[in-house]
């Protein structure tokens, strides 16, 4: 079978994945009859429309796209940082690991409510997106860390390459896959905190407060329309994502392994 | 500048290297036990014996990478060490130039590398290859690059670890050829080990066998060729390829390859 036809054969299946979607909310909307609890698929389509040709449409989502960015950016840099430091040292590591496993068990909401005591709320979704992608970063990158080739390093070793060529050249080479596949899993939760945070935190501008505005009118499609926004803003940050670092696998020439890692992630 | 390079290395290794009565062990397992040895300085010492034995860990003692129990190795201190490992040990993410450049920045400044990494991948024919990754060339390119990378690198001692194990006798054959032309123009302490025969009377000067661990010296075996005139077939190598063989394959092992015990070669 060639490329093209397995293409369109797979690509036939997802429509067919997603027509029944649609048909089985269309026949519940129908069997509920009630737009508030369940409004039908083309209901949220002229909600969606209304909305996105709305004047401050396009500032509340790139008022969120800011945050979720800025959020994810900080927690990607510091956990890269934090993570090669615990990585290179067992001292810092031990030093880390409570901080890490009390930040990565404490529930969203939690940090939502104490973000907002303590920031404004233009700032709280930034925190809570940092502070749940930091911790799946950073773990990625020690582990990677710790996968370093034992038999380069005992090279380097023997050669006397300088610790900041061994660093440079052979732990970040290394690691790099590990840190991809920690950002892409960190990539997939931003959206989902962000928006949570930005319901409960209501700035100006913002896809959540569009979210909590609707809620409180009682306008369900609306609900749903600033929901498959949520959803459209991850799929076209992943694609973008996945889009970028296909480009960057000339530092990893063994795709293999790549792979393998995403699925351990 | 050549010249001076060789000074260098000469400076930096006069006197012999020793080991005197070291003490190794994993466990329960007794490498060695006060073991004494002696290396001089420009000739290549090739190392046989059983699987096990601790050659690799000889190896790993004089580069520093691993402690002795007790005992001490003397004439290292100050040394570079080049390495070549039974496998390839190369960087996949940076090309041929790349990880031959990673072993000499610290050495040499960027202009000196440059004329250095032309002629050495010159004298191991892979002059087109230098942009490639190791992924994209054949075990023997990579194993090539390794030898470069272990002569480039000025070390006053060379430790060669089976290097040339996985390869098939063609490649290893002139593996062996190149190895020797490198090893001319530089001369440096050489401690080779390896399994292999014609590899042992084609390069070393001086042979020694161990036993099985605790690993004594059962036989030291010195070459009468001179390294430029050694060449496979030649009637002093063989009778030396016959002796070496001796010491390695006891003639009063008991029929049934000393299953007797029920103990193999090399089980510890």
């Amino acid at each position: 079978m060639t490329g093209f036809t397995t293409g369109l054969k797979s690509s036939l299946y997802t429509l067919i994945g997603a027509a029944v979607l649609f048909a089985v909310w269309k026949f519940a909307a129908f069997l509920i009859g009630a737009e508030i609890l369940l409004p039908a698929p083309e209901r949220v389509a002229a909600a969606l429309f209304d909305l996105v040709t709305a004047s401050d449409f396009r500032r509340a989502v790139g008022a969120t796209v800011i945050r979720g960015i800025s959020g994810f950016s900080l927690s990607a840099v510091l956990g890269l940082f934090v993570g090669v430091v615990c990585g290179l040292s067992p001292v810092v590591l031990r030093i880390f690991r409570p901080l890490l496993a009390v930040i990565r068990s404490t529930p969203v909401m939690s940090v939502i409510i104490l973000a907002l005591i303590w920031f404004s709320t233009d700032s709280v979704p930034v925190f809570v997106s940092f502070l749940t992608a930091f911790p799946i970063i950073t773990g990625n990158v020690i582990e990677g860390v710790g996968r370093t080739d034992s038999r380069l390093l005992e090279m380097a070793r023997v050669f006397q390459v300088s610790p900041r060529d061994i660093l440079i050249r052979i732990h970040l080479p290394s690691l790099f896959p590990y840190f991809l596949a920690g950002m892409r899993t960190a990539l997939g939760i931003t959206w989902k905190v962000v928006v949570a945070a930005e319901v409960l935190s209501q700035p100006d501008q913002a896809v959540g407060t569009g979210l909590q505005i609707a809620r409180m009118q009682l306008e369900t499609a609306d609900v749903f329309a600033w929901t498959a926004v949520a959803v459209l803003l991850s799929f076209v940050t992943e694609f973008l994502f996945e889009h970028l670092t296909s480009r960057a696998s000339w530092l990893n020439p063994d795709k293999q392994s790549m792979r393998q890692v995403r699925r351990d992630a | 500048m050549r010249e001076r390079k060789e000074d260098q290395r000469a400076t930096d290794l006069r006197q012999d290297l020793r080991l005197r009565s070291v003490d190794l062990s994993y466990g329960e397992l007794r490498v060695f036990e006060g073991l004494d040895m002696n290396f001089s300085p420009g000739s290549v010492h090739v190392i046989m014996g059983p699987s096990g034995c601790g050659k690799t860990s000889l190896l790993q003692l004089i580069a520093g990478l691993l402690p002795p129990d007790t005992g001490s190795i003397e004439g290292t201190a100050g040394c570079r060490v080049s390495y070549l490992f039974q496998e390839p040990r190369l960087l996949p993410w940076m090309s041929v130039e790349g990880n031959l450049d990673l072993v000499i920045r610290k050495v040499y400044p960027h202009e000196v590398r440059r004329e250095k990494i032309d002629s050495i991948l010159e004298l191991v024919g892979l002059s087109e290859f230098r942009r490639y990754y190791p992924h994209a060339l054949s075990g023997g390119m990579k194993q090539r690059v390794s030898l470069a990378r272990a002569f480039i690198y000025p070390g006053s001692i060379l430790l060669m670890d089976e290097p040339l194990k996985a390869l098939d006798l063609d490649l290893r054959l002139s593996l062996v050829d190149v190895f020797r032309r490198l090893w001319l123009s530089a001369r440096q302490l050489c401690v080779f080990v390896t399994h292999d025969l014609q590899e042992a009377v084609l390069l070393g000067d001086v042979i020694t066998i161990f036993s099985r661990a605790p690993a004594r010296v059962t036989g030291r075996l010195e070459n009468p060729v001179k390294m430029q005139e050694r060449y496979l077939g030649r009637s002093e190598l063989l009778e030396l390829e016959k002796k070496v063989y001796e010491y390695l394959v006891p003639a009063n092992r008991p029929p049934g390859g000393g299953a007797a015990d029920n103990r193999f070669p090399g089980d510890r």
